[in-house]
C-alpha cells in the first residue's frame, strides 16, 4: 500500500501558530514605524511651525510698538518723555533681535526670506537714530518730517516683510497638516491591509490543517475499510462521523487481532504437535539422520546415526563430518557435496566409509539434500545415512570370490581350448549322431503322448480302486466279524484263529490300497508352497502319536529348527512318517530316543530324525525307499512298505534329496534337504 | 404310502447289510428305507414315479447317500437335493470308500452336511454309522 509522508500533527499546528504570529509582527513593525513617523511629524507641527509663526507675530507686534514709540518721541514736550519712549524702542527692539533669532533657529522653510527681513530690521536703526538725535537738538519739525516719510516707509517694509515670513510659516504648518492626514491615512490602510493578510494566512493554515487531518482520517479509513475485506458491507456509516468510523475499526481491529492471536496459538499448537511428531520420527527412524552446516559441522543427529558411528550426541556437536570419515574418502565426500551444491548430479547419494568410534571402518550409504533459507541460498545440509556395513562385507567377500573365480576361469577356459580341439574333431561324428538323436526324438515324443495317456488311465484306475477294491474288503471284513460276534461260541478254536486270520489280512490288504492310492496320488498333486514352521508340525505330529505309544517312554530331542518354504500338508506327512519310523523301531529298546533337528551343510539346510531303534545293514540303504521294500518282517514291525516311497516322492518333489544312515542295533537317522 | 424315518441310497448289498446292522446294534431304531439305484432315489425324494402315492410333504429325517451308484450318480442326487427349496433342509450324509479329494470337494460344494469315508475295519465302520445316523437324527429332531 502507498504510504504517504505527512508532516507530524503538531508540527503543523506549530508551523501555522509561527505563520500567524509572524505576520501579526510583521504587521506591528509597519504599525509601529508609521506610528514613530506620526510622533515625529506630530512634533514638527508643534514646534516648528508654532514657535516660527509665534516669533514672526512677536516681531510684528513690536515693530508696531516701535511705530508708536517713533510718533511718541517726535511728539515729546521734555526731556524725560523722550527718554522713556527710546527706553521702550531699545526694549521692544532687543524683543525682536531675540525673537529672530528664535525664528532663525528653527526656521525650516527659505532662510533668505528671514534674513531679508532681519537686514531690514538692521536697516531701521540708522533712520531711528537720525530722528532722535534731531529730537534732541530740538529741530522737532525735520525729525516729523523724517518720522512721517522715511522712517514710515522703512516701518511699512519691514512689517510686509515679516508678513511674508509669517506666511511662509502658515504655508508650511498646512503642509505638515497635509502629511499628518497623509501618514494617518497611509497607517490605516497599511494596518488594514497586514490585518486581512494575516487574516487570511490564519484561514489559510487552518483550512491546511483540517484538510490535511481530514484526509489523513479519511485515507486510513479507506485503508481499514480495505483491509478488512469481505467486512466492508458490514461496516457501519456512521453518519460520516469519521472518528466514530475509526474507534470502530479499531476496536473490529482489536477483536480480529484477538481472534488472531487464537488461531495463531492454535495453529502454532498444531505445529509444534507435528514437529514433535517429525522430530520423534528422526529420532527413532530405521535410518540415520543428520543436519549440518554447509562446511559440514554437525548440528542434528539420530539415533541411529549415533549408534552407527559410536558416538552421543553430545559428542557429535563437537564434531565435522570429516572427523568421522575416513582419510581416503574425505575428498570423495567433498567433492560430493560441491557438486550436489551445484546441482551437477541429479541422484545425490553415495557409498562412503566412516570411521566408528572405535576406530572400526563402516560404512554407510548416504544420500544428501540441501536445505535452503528463504532467499533460496544453500543453509544446511540433510544427510541420510543407511548402515551397509554388512553389505560391503558380503561384497568384499564377492569380489574375492570372484578374482578366486577369474583365475579358476583362466584355467578352465585354456582347459576348454584343449578340448574345443578335440572337440572339432569330434563334431564331425556328432553330425552323424544327431541325426540319430532326432529319430530319438521323435520316438520320445511317441512314448511321451503314450505316458500321458497312461497317466490318464492310472488316475481312472485309482479312483475305480477307490471305491471297487475296498467295498468287497469291507465285505470280507464285516461279514467275518459278524461270524466271529454271533458265532464264536459254537465255532472250535481253531475256525476261530482262521476267521481271526482273515479279517487280520482283508485289513492289511485295505492300509495297502490306501498307501497305494496315497502313492499315486503323490503323484498327480500340484505343490502349494508357504512359509511352514517345522517346529508346530512336530509338535502336532507327537501329540498325535502319543495315544498309541502309552505305555512306552520316548524321550524327544528337538532342536531349533528354521521356518522352511514348503507344502505344509505334504511335509506334515514327512514328518509324520519319519517320526512314526523311528517311533515304531525304537519298541524294542529301553530307552528310546528320538532327535529332531537341522545342521548346515554347504549353506543348506539338512533336516534329520535320527532314533537309537534297531537300525539295518547299511546295504539296505539304497532301497529302503523303493514300493513294498520291506526289511522286517510284519510280525516284527507292522508296515506296508509303503510309507518311505511317499516321502521320497515329497521330497524329489519339492526339490529336495533324502537320504539314510544306520547300523544294526545303534540307529537309523534320516536326512533330508528341501 | 409311508415315509420312513432314514432314506439309505446304496448299491452295495453287503454295505446295506452291514450298515443296517450296525445301525440296529447301536440302537437307532428308527424306519429306514433303502433304495438302490439313482433314479428311484430321486422319485422317492419328490414323490414321482414310482413313488408318486408317497405324501411328499413327509420327508427323511436324514438321508445317507453313497456316492457311486447306477444310472444316476450320488453326486447328481445331492446337488439336486439341496438344490430344490422342499429337501434342501434334509441333512445329506455321504457314505463313501472314496477319500478321492475332488469328491470330497465337490460334495462340500453342493452343500452335504458330512462327509465320511467308510473305514475298512468293520468296528470304526459301524460305529462311524450309528454315530452320524443318531447325530443328524437328533438334530433333526431338535429342529
Amino acid at each position: 500500500m502507498r504510504k504517504i509522508k505527512h508532516p507530524k500533527f503538531q508540527t503543523r499546528l506549530f508551523i501555522g501558530l509561527l505563520l500567524i504570529i509572524l505576520s501579526f509582527s510583521i504587521s506591528s513593525v509597519f504599525y509601529y514605524r508609521d506610528i514613530q513617523e506620526i510622533n515625529k511629524v506630530t512634533n514638527d507641527i508643534f514646534e516648528h511651525p508654532y514657535t516660527v509663526n509665534k516669533s514672526a507675530r512677536d516681531i510684528d507686534i513690536y515693530i508696531n510698538a516701535i511705530h508708536r514709540s517713533m510718533s511718541d518721541i517726535v511728539l515729546s514736550e521734555n526731556e524725560i518723555e523722550l527718554n522713556n519712549s527710546i527706553n521702550l524702542i531699545n526694549r521692544n527692539e532687543q524683543l525682536i533681535y531675540d525673537n529672530f533669532k528664535i525664528v532663525r533657529e528653527k526656521f525650516l522653510g527659505d532662510l533668505e526670506l528671514m534674513n531679508n527681513a532681519f537686514a531690514t530690521f538692521v536697516n531701521w536703526k540708522p533712520i531711528r537714530d537720525e530722528i532722535i538725535n534731531l529730537v534732541k537738538n530740538g529741530d522737532k519739525n525735520t525729525a516729523a518730517k523724517i518720522a512721517k516719510g522715511k522712517g514710515n516707509d522703512h516701518i511699512l517694509l519691514l512689517l510686509k516683510k515679516t508678513g511674508l515670513m509669517i506666511d511662509y510659516a502658515d504655508e508650511k504648518a498646512a503642509s505638515f497638516n497635509q502629511n499628518l492626514v497623509n501618514i494617518l491615512n497611509h497607517a490605516k490602510s497599511s494596518f488594514l491591509l497586514f490585518f486581512i493578510g494575516a487574516l487570511c494566512l490564519g484561514i489559510i493554515i487552518f483550512l491546511w490543517i483540517f484538510y490535511s487531518i481530514s484526509s489523513s482520517i479519511n485515507n486510513m479509513i479507506k485503508r481499514i475499510k480495505n483491509a478488512s475485506g469481505d467486512k466492508i458491507k458490514q461496516f457501519p456509516n456512521f453518519d460520516g462521523n469519521q472518528l466514530t468510523i475509526l474507534d470502530y475499526a479499531i476496536s473490529e481491529f482489536e477483536n480480529r487481532e484477538k481472534t488472531l492471536e487464537e488461531k495463531v496459538n492454535n495453529r502454532t499448537n498444531e505445529l509444534r504437535k507435528a514437529q514433535n511428531l517429525l522430530e520423534s520420527s528422526i529420532e527413532n527412524a530405521n535410518i540415520g539422520i543428520v543436519t549440518t552446516t554447509i562446511e559440514g559441522k554437525i548440528q542434528k543427529a539420530n539415533n541411529y546415526f549415533c549408534d552407527f558411528v559410536g558416538y552421543s550426541k553430545e559428542e557429535l556437536i563437537n564434531l565435522n563430518y570429516t572427523d568421522i570419515t575416513t582419510k581416503e574418502d574425505k575428498l570423495v565426500g567433498e567433492k560430493f557435496v560441491k557438486e550436489v551444491l551445484e546441482g551437477n548430479i541429479k541422484d545425490s547419494s553415495l557409498s562412503k566409509a566412516y570411521v566408528h568410534k572405535s576406530g572400526k571402518i563402516i560404512f554407510g550409504q548416504v544420500s544428501l539434500s540441501i536445505i535452503r533459507d528463504s532467499n533460496n541460498q544453500p543453509n544446511q545440509l540433510f544427510t541420510q545415512i543407511r548402515d551397509i556395513t554388512k553389505q560391503k562385507k558380503y561384497e568384499l567377500e564377492l569380489a574375492t570370490h570372484k578374482n578366486d573365480l577369474e583365475g579358476l576361469i583362466e584355467e578352465r577356459t585354456r582347459e576348454l581350448n584343449d578340448k574345443t580341439l578335440k572337440l572339432s574333431r569330434s563334431q564331425e561324428a556328432l553330425t552323424y549322431l544327431l541325426e540319430d538323436v532326432n529319430d530319438i526324438r521323435k520316438e520320445l515324443e511317441i512314448s511321451n503322448n503314450k505316458l500321458l495317456d497312461a497317466n490318464k488311465e492310472l488316475e481312472a484306475f485309482s479312483y475305480s480302486v477307490s471305491h471297487d477294491l475296498k467295498a468287497p474288503l469291507r465285505a470280507i471284513i464285516g461279514f467275518s466279524q459278524i461270524l466271529k460276534e454271533d458265532y464264536a461260541p459254537q465255532l472250535n478254536s481253531e475256525s476261530n484263529r482262521y476267521i481271526n486270520l482273515v479279517i487280520d489280512n482283508a485289513e492289511n490288504m485295505g492300509q495297502l490300497i490306501t498307501d497305494l492310492l496315497e502313492f499315486s496320488r503323490m503323484a498327480r498333486t500340484k505343490l502349494d508352497k508357504s512359509q511352514v514352521d517345522l517346529l508346530t508340525i512336530v509338535q502336532r505330529v507327537k501329540r498325535e502319536l502319543e495315544p498309541s505309544i502309552q505305555n512306552r517312554k520316548i524321550s524327544y530331542k528337538i532342536k531349533p529348527l528354521p521356518l522352511i518354504n514348503a507344502d505344509e500338508k505334504l511335509i506334515y506327512h514327512v514328518v509324520q512318517n519319519l517320526i512314526s519310523n523311528a517311533v515304531k523301531f525304537t519298541s524294542k529298546v529301553e530307552n528310546a530316543i528320538v532327535e529332531i533337528g537341522c545342521t548346515n551343510e554347504n549353506k543348506r539346510n539338512v533336516f534329520y530324525i535320527k532314533d537309537n531303534g534297531i537300525g539295518f545293514n547299511k546295504k539296505y540303504a539304497g532301497r529302503i525307499f523303493d514300493v513294498f521294500q520291506r526289511l522286517h518282517t510284519v510280525e516284527e514291525f507292522p508296515g506296508t512298505g509303503i510309507g518311505l516311497s511317499i516321502v521320497q516322492r515329497i521330497i524329489l518333489k519339492h526339490g529336495g534329496k533324502i537320504w539314510v544312515e544306520s547300523e544294526i542295533n545303534k540307529g537309523t537317522t534320516f536326512f533330508f534337504t528341501l | 404310502m409311508e415315509t420312513k424315518d432314514i432314506l439309505y441310497i446304496e448299491d452295495n448289498p453287503n454295505d446295506i447289510e452291514l450298515t443296517l446292522r450296525a445301525l440296529r446294534k447301536h440302537n437307532v431304531a428308527n424306519s429306514i428305507q433303502v433304495i438302490k439305484d439313482g433314479e428311484e432315489a430321486l422319485e422317492y425324494t419328490f414323490a414321482t414315479g414310482r413313488y408318486v402315492e408317497r405324501d411328499k410333504n413327509e420327508r427323511p429325517k436324514i438321508i445317507l447317500l453313497d456316492l457311486k451308484l447306477p444310472k444316476v450318480g450320488g453326486l447328481e442326487i445331492l446337488k439336486k437335493l439341496k438344490s430344490e427349496e422342499q429337501t434342501q433342509n434334509i441333512p445329506v450324509v455321504v457314505l463313501t470308500s472314496s477319500s478321492e479329494e475332488q469328491d470330497i470337494l465337490e460334495s462340500y460344494n453342493y452343500g452335504v452336511n458330512s462327509y465320511v469315508v467308510k473305514p475298512i475295519k468293520f468296528e470304526n465302520f459301524s460305529e462311524a454309522v450309528s454315530t452320524l445316523g443318531l447325530y443328524w437324527l437328533l438334530i433333526n429332531e431338535s429342529l
